[in-house]
C-alpha cells in the first residue's frame, strides 16, 4: 500500500505541535541514561541525595569530612542522579487508523509526530514503535519526525495480541505512550498490565473519528471490517446508533477503568478535533504533554 | 369524484418505485469500518431460527410517499360535482313540422319533451328557462319547475310556419353564464357553418317522410260580385301522380269541387275555381298526411273594401282628371255623403277626430318647371311604385306642412300632414290640370296608394285571408286602444295605436275582429308555408356533444389544485428536514466538542 499523504501531512503538523509542548515525566520511577533530569536514585548531580557509609572503593572526594570529625564515622555524602527519560510511543498502524472517509490517519501521524516533539523538548530520548500483527520499531524514530520514513496504516491485524504476547524490550522506567483506536474484542486488563509493567508512566490514547463515536443512521448498510474483510448487513437506524453508542461507551469504560487499575491514563481523542486553535487541548488536559 | 385523466393512474407506478428504491437501497450498501465489534452488539440475538424483520423505513421515506401520491392525485385531475349545476336553457322549435307525425304516430314534439326529461334527469339542473323559437322571434315560456318542464313542452303549439332557432340560440346565449346548459330541441340539422359554442346541445327529432300540402289558396274579387278561387297544391314526396283535393262550404253543405289534380313534373297541381256571387266561406281540404295543419284551408269572401271620395276642385278640367283617376281604379265611391277622402284645392277649416282623409292641389307661389332631380322617401307606402324620372314639374316656394315626401331640389312637391287628432292631410303642388304629372303613369299610381292607404284606415282586417305568420294591419277606430279578436284558441285583444296594429297571426284557422259592439269582420289564417311542409329534409341526432373534458370542466370543479399544493407542501417540508439534519449534526458535534 502506498504511503497515505495525509501522514506526511500530519507528521509535519505534529512536528509543529510539539514545538510547544514538552512531554509531562512523572519523579517517581523515572529512569534513564545520563542526562539532564532528575532521576529516582543516587547519581552524578550537584543535589544532595542521601548518606551512606563509606565502603571500600568509594569516591574519597564524597566522603564528608565534617561527619567524620564530628562523629569518627566515615560516611559517604549521595547525590541525586541525573537521568535522560525516555519514551516508547507506540502507534497502532492497523487498516482501521487509515478508515476511508475519516481523518485518523492525518490525526494519529500528528499526535504521534506531536508526542516525539515534545519528548525531544523534554530532552526525552524516544522510540517510534508500529504496533500490528507485530511491533517493529520505526527506523530514524530518534530523529526528527519529520525525517521519518514514510509508513502506512497497512496491517491486517488489532495490535491487541502482539501488545500482549510479542512485547519487544520496553525501556524499563520509561514513559509509553500508545495511540491506537483500541477497536479489539479483548480485555484490556492483561494487555495493560503488561504495557505498563516496568514503565514511569503509561498513557492510552483512543483516536476515533466522530463518525466512529456517534455514526448517523444511514439505513440499511453492508459493514465491512476493513482489517478482517468481515461484513455484517445491518439496518443503521437510530435504534442501531444508539445501541452501538452505549456499546462504545461500555467499551470505553472497561479500557478506563483497566487503565485506572494499572496507573495508566486513558486519553479519548476525537480525529476531527485533535487539533484545536493550534494547540493538543485532548492531551494537554490529560496532563501529557506540558505547554512551554 | 371523477378524474379527467385516468391514465394518470399508471402515474402510482412512481410510487412502487419509490418503495423499490428504499427497499433495494436498503440492501448492500457497502460502509467500511474499523471493526464489526461494536456493531455486532447492536444486533439481535437469533434465537428459534429464521425470523422476519419487519421493514423499518425512514420518515422521510413515508413523507415522499405522500409527496408522490398528492402528485399522482394531482396528475389524475380529480374533480368534483359542482354544488351548483347551472341553468338549463331550452330552446325548443315550434314551428309546424315539430307536429308532424311519423309512422308510429308519435311527433318530433313529443320526442323532444322525453329527451329533456331524460336531460333534466341526468344533469341534475336546478333551474330550466324555455325559449320559445317562434316564426317572430324568440319568446320566453312561463317559467315552471324542472319536474314540470317537459310536461309544458308537451302543450306548447307547434304551427309556426318557420323558426327563429338562430335568434333564439343567440338570446340563450345572452342569458346563459359560461356553466350554463343550452338544449336545442328541434327536427332539423344545424345549417352548415353554425358553429355550436361549448355547452350548446342541438337534438334533432325530425323523421324524412312524404307529406301533401296546399301550398297556395286565394280568393280573389274579380268584379260584379264574383270570385275566383285559386289553390295550388304540393307533392313533397309521395310521387303519387293524383291528388285528391275537395272545396265545400265551411258552414256545411255539398262541396264546390271534389275531384282529383294531376301533378305536374315539379309535383305541383294547380286548380282554379269561378265561384258565383254570394259565394260564403270555403274550405279547402286534402286527405290526412303526415302533417295536418298544411291540408286544410279556409277562405272567406273578401270583396274590396270601396273608399268614398268627395272631389271638392273649382277647376273643371282638374276635377275631370282627377276623377277620371279615381274611376280608373275601380273602388272610388264618388259624391258619397261621408267621405272617406276629400279631394280639394282649399284647406280645411279644421280637423277632428272622424273627418275624413283630405288631398289638397296647392297652387305653387313662384312657379318655376323643375326636371328633377327628384328626391323620393321610397320607403313611404304613399311612393310604392311610383317613378317620377322624366317629368315636368310645376313647383313654387310655398312650404308645405307636414312630412314632405318628395322634393325636386329643395323644392318640396308632395308632403303628407299627420294632425295629432285628425285624419291625414295629404298637399300636393299643382299648378293645374295642364301639368304633366296628370299625363304620366306617376299620377293613377299615386291615386291607387292614396285610396289604399285610406282603405287600410277603415276599420277590419286589411285582408281576410291571411298567411299564418305574415304581418296584416288591424285597422279600428282612432280613439280605441284596444280591440277584441276572437281566435281558434281563444279570445285575444289586440293593443292599437292610433286605431292601427300590425299582428302576424300564426295559428290557422276562422277568426272574427270585434268592430263596435254588434259588428264583427271573419278573416282567416291560412298555413302556407313550403319549407315546414316539406319535411324530406328532417333529420334525427345529435350535434354540439361537447368533449368530456369539456363536459367535466362544466359540471364539475378541479380540485388538482389542492392535491399539487400539498405535494408541494410536502416537498417543502422534505427539503426542510433534509437541510436541517447536517445542521442538527454540526451543532451536536459543536456540542460535544464544548463539553470536552
Amino acid at each position: 500500500m502506498p504511503p497515505d499523504p495525509s501522514i506526511r501531512g500530519g507528521l509535519l503538523q505534529g512536528r509543529a505541535l510539539g514545538l510547544r509542548y514538552r512531554l509531562a515525566l512523572p519523579r517517581a520511577a523515572l529512569r534513564g541514561r545520563n542526562g539532564v533530569r532528575l532521576g529516582v536514585g543516587a547519581g552524578a548531580s550537584l543535589d544532595f541525595h542521601d548518606y551512606r557509609d563509606y565502603h571500600p572503593g568509594d569516591d574519597l572526594r564524597h566522603l564528608d569530612w565534617s561527619v567524620y570529625a564530628r562523629s569518627d564515622r566515615e560516611v559517604v555524602k549521595l547525590f541525586r542522579e541525573e537521568v535522560a527519560p525516555h519514551l516508547d510511543l507506540v502507534l497502532d498502524h492497523s487498516r482501521s487508523m487509515a478508515l476511508d472517509g475519516t481523518p485518523k490517519a492525518l490525526a494519529a501521524a500528528t499526535l504521534a509526530a506531536a508526542c516525539a516533539t515534545a519528548a525531544e523538548q523534554a530532552h526525552c530520548t524516544r522510540t517510534v514503535w508500529l504496533a500490528g500483527g507485530r511491533i517493529d520499531a520505526l527506523p530514524n524514530s530518534r530523529d526528527d519526525p519529520a525525517a521519518w520514513p514514510p509508513f502506512a496504516f497497512e496491517a491486517c491485524t488489532a495490535p491487541g495480541a502482539a501488545l500482549l504476547h510479542r512485547t519487544p524490550a520496553w525501556r524499563p522506567h520509561g514513559v509509553r505512550v500508545l495511540i491506537s483506536d483500541l477497536l479489539w474484542p479483548a480485555d484490556p486488563a492483561p494487555l495493560l498490565s503488561r504495557l505498563a509493567g516496568g514503565a514511569a508512566a503509561l498513557t492510552i490514547i483512543q483516536l476515533l473519528a466522530d463518525e466512529e463515536e456517534s455514526p448517523a443512521p444511514r439505513g440499511a448498510c453492508r459493514l465491512e471490517d476493513v482489517e478482517s474483510g468481515d461484513h455484517a448487513d445491518l439496518l443503521v437506524d437510530t435504534t442501531a446508533c444508539a445501541a452501538y453508542a452505549a456499546a462504545l461507551a461500555r467499551h470505553r469504560e472497561s479500557w478506563s477503568t483497566a487503565c485506572r487499575a494499572c496507573g495508566a491514563t486513558f486519553v479519548p481523542v476525537t480525529a476531527e478535533r485533535v487539533v484545536e486553535n493550534g494547540r493538543l487541548p485532548a492531551l494537554e488536559t490529560s496532563g501529557l504533554l506540558e505547554a512551554l | 369524484m371523477l378524474f379527467a385523466f385516468p391514465y394518470a393512474l399508471a402515474g402510482a407506478a412512481v410510487v412502487a418505485g419509490l418503495v423499490a428504491v428504499y427497499t433495494f437501497r436498503a440492501r448492500f450498501r457497502r460502509r467500511p469500518v474499523s471493526s464489526l465489534m461494536l456493531w455486532r452488539q447492536t444486533q439481535r440475538p437469533r434465537l428459534g431460527g429464521a425470523h422476519r424483520d419487519r421493514l423499518r423505513l425512514p420518515p422521510l421515506f413515508y413523507l415522499e410517499l405522500a409527496a408522490l401520491a398528492a402528485l399522482v392525485l394531482a396528475a389524475l385531475g380529480p374533480h368534483i360535482r359542482r354544488p351548483d349545476p347551472g341553468t338549463l336553457t331550452v330552446v325548443f322549435d315550434t314551428s309546424a313540422s315539430m307536429s308532424a307525425h311519423d309512422e308510429t304516430g308519435q311527433t318530433p314534439q313529443v320526442r323532444a319533451a322525453r329527451a329533456l326529461q331524460t336531460a333534466i334527469r341526468q344533469t341534475g339542473h336546478a333551474r330550466v328557462r324555455i325559449l320559445l323559437a317562434r316564426a317572430s322571434g324568440p319568446e320566453s315560456a312561463t317559467p315552471a319547475p324542472p319536474a314540470d318542464t317537459p310536461a309544458r313542452l308537451r302543450q306548447v303549439l307547434c304551427h309556426d310556419p318557420g323558426d327563429s332557432l338562430s335568434a333564439c340560440l343567440a338570446r340563450a346565449s345572452e342569458l346563459s353564464g359560461p356553466a350554463d346548459d343550452i338544449l336545442v330541441l328541434t327536427d332539423r340539422a344545424p345549417d352548415a357553418g353554425t358553429h355550436l359554442r361549448p355547452g350548446v346541445r342541438w337534438l334533432a327529432f325530425g323523421t324524412p317522410q312524404a307529406n301533401r300540402a296546399l301550398t297556395l289558396a286565394e280568393r280573389t274579387w274579380t268584379g260584379q260580385g264574383r270570385e275566383s278561387l285559386l289553390l295550388e297544391v304540393t307533392d313533397f314526396g309521395t310521387a303519387e301522380a293524383e291528388m285528391p283535393l275537395r272545396v265545400a262550404p265551411l258552414a256545411g253543405g255539398p262541396a264546390l269541387f271534389e275531384g282529383r289534380l294531376a301533378i305536374d313534373a315539379q309535383g305541383r297541381a294547380r286548380q282554379r275555381l269561378d265561384l258565383p256571387p254570394g259565394t260564403p266561406e270555403l274550405v279547402v281540404e286534402l286527405p290526412p298526411d303526415a302533417l295536418a295543419i298544411d291540408n286544410r284551408a279556409i277562405l272567406v269572401p273578401d270583396p274590396p273594401r270601396p273608399v268614398a271620395v268627395a272631389v271638392q276642385l273649382d277647376d273643371a278640367a282638374l276635377r275631370r282628371v282627377v276623377e277620371r283617376a279615381l274611376d280608373a281604379t275601380g273602388r272610388a265611391l264618388r259624391d258619397a255623403a261621408v267621405p272617406h277622402l276629400v279631394v280639394t284645392d282649399r284647406v280645411p277649416s279644421a280637423t277632428a277626430a272622424g273627418t275624413p282623409w283630405h288631398c289638397i292641389l296647392t297652387t305653387p307661389e313662384a312657379p318655376r318647371l323643375v326636371r328633377g332631380p327628384f328626391l323620393a322617401d321610397r320607403a313611404h307606402p304613399l311612393l310604392e311604385g311610383v317613378a317620377f324620372e322624366g317629368l315636368t314639374w310645376s313647383a313654387g316656394t310655398n312650404r308645405l306642412p307636414g312630412r314632405v315626401l318628395l322634393f325636386a331640389g329643395n323644392l318640396p312637391l308632395l308632403s303628407l300632414e299627420s294632425p295629432p287628432r285628425g285624419s291625414p292631410i295629404l298637399h300636393l303642388v299643382s299648378a293645374g290640370a295642364g301639368d304633366a304629372l296628370y299625363r304620366s303613369p306617376a299620377w293613377p299610381a299615386l291615386v291607387w296608394n292614396l285610396l289604399q292607404a285610406c282603405a287600410d284606415t277603415q276599420p277590419g282586417p286589411s285582408l281576410r285571408n291571411l298567411r299564418a305568420g305574415i304581418t296584416a294591419r288591424f285597422a279600428t277606430a282612432r280613439q280605441a286602444s284596444d280591440v277584441l279578436i276572437e281566435t281558434p284558441a281563444g279570445e285575444q285583444r289586440l293593443r292599437m295605436r292610433g286605431g292601427l296594429a300590425d299582428w302576424a297571426p300564426t295559428q290557422p284557422g276562422r277568426y272574427r275582429m270585434q268592430i263596435g259592439d254588434a259588428h264583427a269582420e271573419p278573416f282567416a289564417v291560412n298555413f302556407q308555408a313550403p319549407a315546414e311542409s316539406d319535411l324530406r329534409p328532417r333529420r334525427q341526432g345529435a350535434w354540439g356533444q361537447s368533449p368530456d373534458t369539456e363536459r367535466l370542466r362544466r359540471t364539475h370543479r378541479s380540485v388538482a389544485w389542492a392535491a399539487g399544493l400539498a405535494a408541494l407542501l410536502l416537498a417543502g417540508v422534505h427539503h426542510g428536514i433534509l437541510g436541517a439534519i447536517p445542521r442538527r449534526g454540526a451543532a451536536a458535534t459543536g456540542e460535544r466538542s464544548r463539553e470536552a
